[in-house]
């Protein structure tokens, strides 16, 4: 458990000053490096999300339970056996296609996402931000494209979608000059959001009920941004950690799907292992033709098989090479240590998609796999195919993993309890 | 993911029951006009016992003003209208049962609907989506500057992106305004003095500087003494490219070249711009023609950011490599290259961008602006101090006045960011934050990046405010009428994607633009300006999907015959005949069938259709047999409606529903699975679609799907016609040559199966066929076309008010021949565009 933070009104009493500042660094969980080599080592959450699916029948076991014979999906993941559970007989429960991409990190009830409408909630990775994101430089990240991430009120946040764009603000320091520039920049952006945050409240006192509503949602997002901008202040007397790594001068584009996906797994590795940040979205979509040899069909074309023997080969081969891509991710996350654990050991990966059968567009019995987070792994954790658990309770069960006693989380009804 | 967002539910409004007809019905209540057919005819799917499609009726509230139930009973109205609903098999009810229940909603709903519109107005607050954001930036400036990539990728709502459903503004939204506004301000700001700058290569020295041509020289290029002919698009690392330019600005392009070649005419080549520091390809700026014979001086201007490059290519697969004989035999088209050069930045100095935010305030290195601040002796700058000395000591505006510069500056420009007159409060907010970061020693261009960059960021430039601003409080239904400077906005961003010029601006002052005929006026100047173009590409980008043109790539083993110069021209033909209809006020129906189209060279040849040379678009009359005529045999939209290998008669037909007809099909069933082409020669999608509509559930929707979808496969992913498949694996019917293919050879499929029969048993055999049978219901072509305009026009998506305003517009149309500028008219002075 990290240290409580300081209560204001104690504070205030023991300190014997009248403070007007309504709150000191001090008060919210400590960040300075002393005090994070003090705590435990910290929790972190890595979901990925892929929008086309992956073909179960070469992805789920036959068998449940740790002595399951791997299909020929998971014989690429076989190194790592002892380090993750599949899930099948899982999801939300949704009917909407592509669309339920929306509600595959937030599993609200099934209601709320509909083909042609949607009423979210948070996503696991900004609850867990919401919770934990304060003591890191950065309270989350969402990266690779997508729609997966939303905040409490049900906006979507904006993915990242360039790597040399992330990996500059993660890790490289700009001159004595430059940081002095930024920190202007920082401190400006605030009181710019400060007159915008004043001039909606004005309008709103001038508009009808629908346009207020509208205004408060605005209101919520300059709250929101300026958060993010104390933040960044608070951070930014702070060095970024230096990483041993060539910066990277390329983002790639639809067609290198593994190039793209190795180099994020490189940029979320390092950002945990330097505890830039705890809690990570990544999205790995894809459409195009993938780099891969052998393969011909566009992935979004191949996702369509329709049973098709050629077709599903190449959908396999495109699957497969992205499967080896997590193995590299897991081994690399084996290897780093952090005081007597892994790096593994501390993250939660969740690997997974919205499509249980994409050429069906199918909603249920999603592709599942829970990585490291230190949980007691199981193999293969098999579910009723045909009326299927809620993934929401798995999300819960995470978020108490990570320290986070929440009651529940999306559409959840408990948390699950095999690992 | 776009393509899976709302759909807007438009259908089955039928014209008999619009509230002028049932305007003098008796009243009636709930319980006397509705509850008859609903117990008697519904409750038994839709009550306590069963709750099909998720609807129970007898506990439905019936309390109209609450939109969610709003939304329930327009749809239980729209299927019992349509008799849809109760279904067929079941026992039908008394017409009259239906009569009354259905006037009666279709009138309680419509109260309700405007009731809503005159209080809270029709279309809540919004914010200017990228392109609008874009572009009013652009306006504001005089500069095109990047902008829409940097800010997150829009949502689409009922089809479009403008619509305020769909716009939503997240704290990341907020935190990239200001650095895009920050982006834009420093673009007016010249780096440098003017440094002349030239570079001329010759075709050798162009093929000594790109490491590629080790491998294309004699093979798809040759050197012919200093001049160099290409044959055949070349790769990145071996282009045709200038020196990287050393500052932004306008350049001039000078190349002396040819077209060569035994067919002695004239070859198109790629004007392309390169980022140097990317590994991104070269992106097209225009298309031009060669002259054929000896070379001439080609000049072309450009807009250039430092690091960037003009690149020449060919976009053509001219397969040269399948020449076997030595390369300088070969006699196909190319281009000859003598020289290539270009020189800039051309154009005043300062740009006249620079006056817009900076006008009378002199530019400085800021090495001496620092020292002369400090009171130091400033340093010397050398005029011969070279390009890269200026990137660490720009150019910086210093104002010697700097106080009453800023309040002039600011003055200036707040009124036109935010549309309109501001009034003094604000005014002197803005200026005391720049004189406030000036005490605090902040740089004149600092303190002044601050003020704009807050200015940019304020909701009265980044929201439409169409309410409120004028009067205290409002919600009177009258004064849910635009002002004039909201009219001028929504005027402009309809028709200009961007912000009122000071023509509207005065108009607005004056009031006058109220006036109907000053607002018709001023739409037509609109229409009539370059800045219609962006009218014309967003909204057929969004009707027509030709925004996704290059969502898909054909398979280049069956599709040898596609090229970069056949992608460039197919949104060309769309964009460039919507224009022609627009311009002449042709009729809307047109765009369902027209016996002429807009073509250039290599679009006719994609066609078969002869006589067409150059490059350029031109009105083309279509012969007999071409089996083209209105949009739907386009090549864009046989493209955008397949997946770049395969079409399906599902994706296509279930786009002219949604497109032309505006009937779309409810999504499919979850747990049936998706039919799947099949490529190998066996099977033809037919084959398996007939199999697919013998399951009872899919065939209520899929006899509405299929018709256009089979009417349509006579076109392949390419637009090309098609009388059989083409085949990757070996097929009994051997391979196939084509006239002028030089691609893969591919192997003959089973023919296309021709015609089919529309969902009431209308048979058709081609797709000529087919568009005559669409054109027997003129009137819903109308309107889904009205409604896709005042959707775009208008942000907001059709309300149950709005289907009043609709028919009557439906109805002018069809007196004026279904004029499309007609229709842009009525729009504009429509009750939904006048009101908030």
């Amino acid at each position: 458990m990290p240290p409580k933070p300081l209560n204001r009104r104690t504070f205030l009493r023991s300190s014997g000053v009248a403070v007007a500042l309504p709150f000191l660094d001090a008060m919210v969980p400590v960040a300075s490096a002393q005090a994070r080599k003090a705590m435990e080592a910290p929790r972190r959450m890595l979901l990925v999300g892929r929008p086309l699916g992956m073909y179960t029948p070469y992805f789920f076991p036959e068998k449940a339970g740790k002595n399951y014979e791997p299909s020929r999906y998971l014989k690429i993941l076989q190194p790592h056996r002892d380090q993750f559970t599949v899930f099948s007989g899982m999801s939300h429960r949704y009917a909407a296609g592509h669309y339920a991409e929306v509600g595959l990190m937030t599993g609200v009830s099934t209601e709320n996402i509909r083909p042609s409408e949607i009423r979210n909630g948070i996503s696991l990775d900004q609850e867990v931000a919401a919770h934990i994101g304060r003591q890191t430089r950065f309270a989350s990240l969402v990266i690779g494209g997508g729609s997966a991430a939303w905040n409490r009120r049900g906006v979507r946040i904006p993915a990242q979608s360039r790597a040399t764009q992330v990996f500059r603000q993660l890790f490289i320091r700009g001159t004595p000059e430059e940081e002095a520039r930024e920190l202007r920049r920082i401190q400006d952006g605030q009181s710019i959001l400060d007159d915008v945050g004043e001039q909606v409240k004005t309008l709103n006192t001038r508009l009808g009920a629908d346009d207020r509503r509208k205004l408060d949602l605005y209101l919520g997002s300059v709250r929101e941004a300026e958060q993010r901008l104390q933040q960044d202040e608070k951070w930014s007397t702070t060095a970024k950690p230096k990483v041993e790594v060539a910066t990277p001068t390329v983002d790639y584009s639809g067609p290198q799907l593994l190039q793209r996906s190795r180099q994020w797994f490189d940029i979320v590795q390092l950002a945990f292992q330097t505890d830039s940040t705890r809690s990570i979205s990544l999205w790995l979509g894809s459409q195009e033709r993938p780099e891969i040899d052998g393969v011909n069909l566009a992935h979004h074309d191949a996702s369509h098989h329709g049973q098709e023997p050629a077709k599903l080969e190449q959908l396999a081969k495109i699957e497969e090479a992205e499967l080896q891509v997590l193995s590299e991710f897991l081994a690399k996350m084996a290897k780093a240590n952090e005081g007597d654990h892994t790096l593994l050991d501390r993250t939660a990966i969740f690997y997974a998609s919205n499509l249980g059968n994409s050429s069906s567009h199918d909603n249920t019995n999603l592709p599942i796999l829970l990585a490291g987070g230190g949980f007691k792994h199981q193999g293969h954790i098999a579910h009723d195919r045909a009326n299927n658990v809620l993934l929401s309770n798995l999300f819960l069960r995470m978020l108490h993993q990570m320290g986070i006693e929440a009651k529940s989380f999306g559409a959840s009804t408990g948390a699950v309890s095999e690992i | 993911m776009r393509r899976f967002l709302p759909l807007l539910f438009l259908a089955f409004i039928s014209p008999e029951l619009t509230p002028n007809a049932v305007g003098q019905m008796p009243a009636g209540s709930f319980a006397s006009e509705v509850k008859p057919l609903l117990d008697g005819h519904c409750i038994s799917c839709h009550g306590p016992d069963v709750q099909k499609a998720g609807l129970r009726l007898d506990t439905l509230a019936t309390d109209l003003r609450d939109e969610r139930t709003r939304a329930k009973w327009i749809r239980v109205h729209d299927r019992v209208a349509a008799g849809e609903m109760p279904p067929k098999k079941s026992e039908a009810p008394p017409q009259r049962e239906v009569t009354a229940a259905t006037r009666w909603l279709n009138r309680e709903l419509h109260a309700a609907s405007l009731e809503q519109q005159q209080t809270q107005g029709r279309v809540v607050v919004r914010r200017l989506n990228n392109t609008e954001y874009e572009n009013t930036l652009h306006d504001l400036l005089g500069m095109k500057i990047d902008l829409k990539d940097m800010l997150p990728e829009e949502t689409s709502v009922a089809g479009f992106d403008n619509v305020a459903a769909g716009l939503e503004l997240s704290a990341t939204h907020l935190l990239l305004y200001q650095e895009a506004a920050e982006k834009a301000v420093a673009a007016v700001v010249p780096v440098s003095p003017p440094i002349p700058f030239k570079d001329r290569r010759t075709g050798r020295e162009l093929s000594e500087k790109g490491s590629n041509f080790r491998q294309t020289l004699t093979r798809s290029c040759m050197l012919k003494d200093d001049a160099l002919i290409v044959y055949s698009k070349l790769p990145r690392y071996g282009l045709c490219v200038t020196a990287t330019v050393p500052a932004n600005g306008r350049y001039r392009v000078r190349m002396s070249a040819a077209a060569v070649g035994a067919q002695n005419r004239a070859v198109p080549a790629a004007f392309m711009v390169l980022e140097t520091s990317g590994r991104e390809d070269a992106v097209v700026r225009e298309i031009r023609d060669i002259p054929h014979g000896k070379p001439s001086v080609i000049e072309y201007e450009v807009d250039l950011n430092r690091g960037q490059a003009f690149v020449l290519n060919l976009l053509n697969r001219w397969d040269i490599r399948q020449f076997k004989k030595p390369i300088e035999e070969y006699d196909g088209p190319g281009i000859l290259l003598e020289w290539l050069e270009i020189e800039g930045p051309i154009g005043a100095f300062p740009s006249a961008s620079y006056d817009r935010l900076f006008a009378g305030v002199p530019l400085k290195a800021r090495s001496v602006a620092r020292a002369e601040a400090e009171g130091r002796t400033p340093p010397k700058i050398a005029p011969t101090r070279p390009a890269q000395s200026w990137l660490t000591d720009p150019l910086v505006p210093v104002s010697a006045n700097p106080k009453a510069d800023a309040e002039r500056l600011i003055r200036d420009f707040l009124p036109r960011a935010f549309r309109r007159p501001v009034n003094e409060d604000l005014l002197k907010l803005y200026v005391a934050r720049v004189h406030a970061k000036l005490d605090q020693k902040y740089s004149f261009y600092d303190a002044m990046m601050y003020g704009y960059k807050s200015i940019l960021s304020s909701p009265h430039f980044l929201l439409f405010l169409e309410s409120g601003l004028a009067k205290s409080p409002p919600a009177k239904p009258a004064e849910q009428r635009l002002d004039s400077y909201a009219l001028a906005a929504r005027l402009s961003y309809f028709l200009w994607s961007g912000p009122p010029d000071d023509e509207l601006l005065k108009l607005a002052a004056n009031g006058t633009l109220l006036e109907p005929a000053v607002l018709r006026a001023q739409t037509e100047r609109l229409l009539n300006a370059p800045q219609s173009q962006r009218f014309i590409e967003n909204f057929t980008g969004q009707w027509l999907d030709l925004r996704k043109i290059d969502a898909t790539i054909p398979d280049p083993q069956l599709y040898g015959d596609f090229d970069g110069t056949l992608l460039w021209a197919m949104p060309r033909e769309t964009q460039r005949f919507f224009e022609e209809v627009l311009k002449n006020d042709l009729s809307l129906l047109e765009f369902v069938d027209s016996d002429w189209t807009m073509l250039n060279e290599r679009l006719a040849n994609h066609y078969g259709i002869a006589g067409v040379t150059g490059n350029e678009f031109r009105k083309v009359k279509l012969p007999p047999g071409s089996h083209r005529g209105g949009v739907m045999t386009h090549a864009s939209i046989l493209k955008v409606t397949a997946d770049g290998t395969q079409t399906s008669p599902i994706l296509r037909g279930k786009w002219v529903l949604e497109q032309i007809i505006g009937k779309p099909p409810s999504p499919p069933p979850a747990d049936v699975p998706a039919l799947e082409p099949d490529i190998r020669g066996a099977t033809t999608i037919r084959q398996q679609l007939d199999k697919h509509r013998s399951i009872a559930s899919c065939a209520s929707c899929h006899v509405h799907i299929d018709p256009p979808g089979f009417a349509l496969e006579a076109f392949d992913p390419i637009g090309g016609f098609r009388e059989f498949y083409r085949a990757t694996s070996r097929t009994s019917r051997g391979l196939v040559t084509l006239p002028g293919y030089t691609g893969r050879p591919f192997y003959r499929g089973p023919d296309v199966e021709k015609g089919g029969q529309t969902h009431d048993g209308r048979a058709f055999e081609t797709i000529d066929d087919y568009k005559k049978i669409l054109l027997e219901d003129k009137e819903q072509l109308a309107r889904n076309l009205t409604q896709k305009l005042l959707i775009y026009a208008t942000g907001a998506e059709i309300q149950f008010a709005d289907r009043e305003v609709v028919e009557k517009i439906v109805a002018t149309l069809k007196t004026k021949n279904y004029g499309l500028r007609t229709l842009v008219h009525e729009v504009v002075q429509s009750r939904p565009f006048l009101n908030k």
